[in-house]
């Protein structure tokens, strides 16, 4: 009896290393990777705090819609001023489309007026993998208590026309607002959209 | 040279201005990696008439663009019309997609030279003579490791005429076109969804080498993951790995099938409708798996240290005994499996006049006495003391039954020594009689009967089948010093049983009461050690006599500690009826867990369903205030709450929906049962 309790322990286990987007409403997957201010990140360290993770690629068109809209500086500014820890994920392969080393990571925030708190330089793609990432841009928004409480779209509109960004519902900051009143989140989970992850394989 | 140089250009200028002035059939946007054509099929268009126009690219080799469900990333083609009065625009008939490898995620799309069909109505006032002006911006997403956007305006000038005339130079193209959409199927498919998995039984007379289904609607499949076909009787079956809005599936799916055959794929468009496959198992359905299951589990006893050794004497002892003589062989082979029957299924009819005269107690209650927890622990433990060979009981059980049952004959000792097995497995058959009680519990009294029943035929069957054909005792393993070491090694999970019940202990009665049971368990061990010091000698058995009564000292001493047995873990609230009715009418939904920790079959739920993240993320999304009713001590009010639900034990799992009525979930426990369930589904 206990061996086959341990037998389908290590069977659910498994189940869950090969799932694609981790459960909503669960305990976010765990992480652990260098930032570009090379300081070495782990979910554990934000607990009290509520944590935003953006993908990023800097040569999607997507991305730019929202980068060159100022849209997602607005809203990082705005998830900056209710304390949020906003992480940019690069999960781009070295060699391929949005890859970026520190140097450059930190070229880039500057030279977009980005507000990341963090951006985490995830050249194997683990984060990304273990978030079920699969296109730029998407989000994830994890509450003070480390559960997973919005992963998909930034908003509404998946187009890369630039005019989409007004009148778009932004998910994030909704399930944001939400998240902080101690409020059920209404959309949980979106379809993200934009270009795949350049992930190495 | 002058000249030279400027020719091509005019050369292309020419071709252009030829295009425009055939504008009313065509018109072409070139952008930095596809050129696309806007085509009309006729020449002119009737009034009410549909038009149907190709959308046709060309792409730039290795660059792909999307279909309707783009899979992991991308965006399918966007259409904005600009139309007179009266027109309208149709749907995009999209050609049959194909799979895009981009690292590990996987895109739907097209490559090389997709053609989209779609089609324009004439307003039916529009005036013979004039034209129907369609305007078109269309924008794409084309993508190679990178992506790009692109946008293309298009117009065309239909002439409104009394009768349509195909365009002969564009029939081609429409013929291509038609021939890229999927076909229709020929029948009904059907689709069901299990959990996480979504199977489709499509109909499909041909043979195939690969088969892939390709969702509609974006989430309800996971892209990347392989999709397992097989086909029978003019059926082909696909199981495919659910996606995100899986759940959300309607009474209908629809979606394209491409089948492969010798590397040429063909397309087929799925509409399937949903079938109700009775995911969870049905009673007569789970009753096979319980019997089946019982039945490997007694085959499974012969291996145990208890029984292996019977089965190498009798299968020693039978080649002398009924040498020659084979109907006596089997004849006694069949008369040891009727004694292991037969005492299977007296233990099943002892636990089931148990349980009728239990007024609602229940199977394990009598695990609630720590008494008989400390007891059960101990006698565990000196089984695994015995298996590691600390000591050894005069010449073993089978010797003792051997000699008790000589002078009857052959006949009888047959019988008995089927009994003698059952009796002499007790030891090891503990932890597999947890399941089938466990069943038996929630089964009918004759399904209950019938897996003791199952069992005990598995027991037998090894022995039975070496009867008939005594030359399979060559298939056994030779008996030799590996025995021994076997038998020491099976030590190991007897202990593990004895642990757990020391566990069970310390949820009773606390640290106390497992320091208690801790001294008793050294002192089996002073009285096995004893027992083999004075082997023999009637000293060696006084003293082991003695140390066994000190043992039980301890036992005498336990008691419940109520507070011990009712810590709830955080996040969960302890049984409380008031409580509870409290909840109910503030319109929270409730779900109530009774357990108890020497409920092995609690245990198995609670760490492969309960604790599951699929099932904790239900509980969160309805909401659910989790109650733990533990029952692992006596308690009245659980008891009650138990009887009111016509449960005589536990596992029990009752789910209060917010303002609604009880619902008690079918067992055995399925994640898949809980969040149907938790989270129906819309």
């Amino acid at each position: 009896m206990i061996k086959t309790a341990l037998l389908a322990a290590a069977i659910s286990l498994a189940a869950n290393v090969a799932a694609a987007s981790p459960a909503i409403d669960a305990p976010a997957p765990a992480f652990t990777g260098t930032a570009s201010n090379g300081a070495i990140l782990s979910l554990d360290q934000f607990k009290g705090q509520t944590v935003v993770l953006e993908w990023t690629n800097d040569g999607c068109p997507f991305v730019q819609k929202h980068y060159e809209t100022g849209n997602m500086q607005k809203t990082q500014k705005a998830a900056n001023q209710v304390g949020v820890v906003w992480i940019t994920v690069i999960s781009s392969a070295p060699g391929k489309q949005g890859h970026a080393d520190a140097t450059r990571a930190n070229l880039l925030t500057e030279e977009r007026g980005a507000e990341p708190d963090f951006v985490l330089l995830d050249e194997d793609g683990a984060v990304g993998k273990a978030y079920g990432a699969k296109t730029t841009p998407q989000m994830a928004l994890i509450d003070r208590d480390g559960v997973l409480r919005y992963q998909g779209a930034i908003d509404d509109k998946p187009s890369a026309n630039h005019a989409s960004v007004t009148g778009a519902t932004n998910y994030l900051l909704a399930a944001l607002w939400s998240v902080n009143a101690g409020m059920p989140v209404a959309v949980k989970e979106s379809k993200p959209y934009g270009c795949s992850v350049k992930y190495k394989s | 040279m002058r000249l030279l140089t400027y020719l091509p250009g005019a050369l292309v200028s020419g071709a252009l201005a030829l295009i425009l002035a055939s504008a009313s059939a065509s018109t072409s946007v070139v952008t930095d990696h596809a050129k696309t054509r806007l085509v009309a099929e006729t020449t002119g268009v009737a009034p009410g008439e549909t038009a149907v126009l190709a959308f046709a690219q060309a792409l730039d080799p290795g660059w792909h663009v999307y279909w309707k469900n783009q899979g992991d990333s991308g965006l399918p083609l966007e259409f904005v019309w600009t139309l007179p009065d009266g027109a309208s625009a149709g749907a995009i008939d999209y050609p049959t997609p194909e799979r895009i490898a981009i690292g590990p995620l996987v895109n739907f799309g097209h490559e090389g030279e997709p053609v989209f069909l779609t089609s324009v109505a004439a307003p039916k006032d529009a005036a013979v003579g004039s034209t129907l002006d369609i305007g078109l911006e269309a924008t794409w997403l084309i993508c190679a490791d990178i992506c790009v956007p692109e946008t293309g305006a298009f117009s065309l000038s239909i002439p409104v005429v009394e009768k349509s005339q195909p365009d002969a130079a564009q029939i081609p193209l429409f013929e291509r076109a038609r021939a890229a959409l999927p076909s229709p199927l020929d029948g009904d498919a059907y689709y069901a969804v299990n959990g996480s998995t979504l199977t489709l039984d499509a109909p499909f007379a041909g043979d195939a080498d690969g088969a892939y289904f390709f969702p509609s609607a974006a989430g309800v499949s996971e892209p990347a993951a392989e999709q397992k076909f097989r086909r029978s009787s003019g059926r082909l079956g696909l199981t495919i790995k659910g996606g995100s809005s899986l759940s959300a599936a309607s009474e209908r799916l629809d979606g394209v099938l491409v089948v492969e055959r010798d590397g040429v794929k063909e397309g087929y468009a799925v509409a399937a409708s949903r079938k109700e496959t009775g995911g969870a198992p049905s009673g007569a359905a789970a009753l096979g798996g319980f019997l089946l299951a019982a039945f490997l589990g007694g085959a499974l006893l012969n291996l145990m240290p208890c029984v292996f050794p019977i089965l190498f004497v009798k299968a020693a002892s039978m080649a002398n005994a009924a040498a020659g003589d084979k109907g006596a062989l089997r004849r006694h082979g069949l008369l040891y499996a009727a004694g292991v029957v037969a005492s299977f299924a007296a233990l099943a009819g002892a636990l089931l006049a148990l349980r009728a005269g239990g007024e609602g107690v229940g199977w394990g209650f009598h695990l609630q006495s720590p008494i008989v927890v400390a007891l059960s622990a101990y006698v565990l433990f000196a089984v695994g003391l015995n298996l590691a060979g600390a000591f050894s009981i005069g010449s073993s059980l089978q010797n003792l039954g051997a000699n008790a049952v000589a002078g009857i004959s052959g006949d009888m000792t047959a019988f008995l020594t089927g009994v003698l097995a059952v009796v002499v497995a007790a030891p090891c058959v503990g932890p597999f009689l947890t399941a089938p009680v466990g069943a038996a519990a929630v089964l009918a009294p004759a399904a209950g009967f019938s897996i003791f029943i199952a069992m005990g035929l598995g027991l037998a069957t090894p022995y039975v089948a070496l009867s008939f054909w005594p030359g399979a005792r060559r298939l056994l393993p030779k008996p030799g010093p590996w025995m021994e070491r076997f038998r020491q090694a099976l030590s190991f999970p007897v202990f593990a049983a004895a642990a757990f019940f020391l566990w069970v202990l310390a949820q009773q009665t606390g640290g106390r009461g497992l320091a208690l049971a801790f001294g008793g368990v050294i002192l089996v061990a002073l009285a096995a050690r004893l027992w083999e010091w004075g082997k023999g000698a009637g000293w060696g058995r006084i003293g082991a006599a003695l140390a066994l009564v000190a043992a039980l000292a301890p036992v005498a001493m336990l008691r419940p500690t109520p507070a011990a047995a009712h810590s709830v873990a955080a996040g969960k609230v302890a049984f409380d009826p008031a409580d509870v009715a409290r909840r109910r009418q503030a319109g929270e939904a409730v779900f109530i867990d009774f357990t108890a920790a020497w409920c092995v079959t609690c245990q198995m739920n609670k760490l492969t369903v309960l604790s599951s993240q699929k099932v904790k993320a239900a509980f969160a999304a309805a909401n659910v205030t989790l109650v733990i009713a533990d029952w692992t001590n006596r308690d009245p009010a659980i008891e009650r709450a138990l009887a009111e639900f016509g449960a005589n034990g536990v596992p029990l799992y009752v789910y209060y929906p917010p303002g609604g009525e009880a619902i008690i979930l079918p067992q055995p426990l399925t994640e898949r049962a809980l969040i149907e369930i938790l989270v129906p589904a819309t």
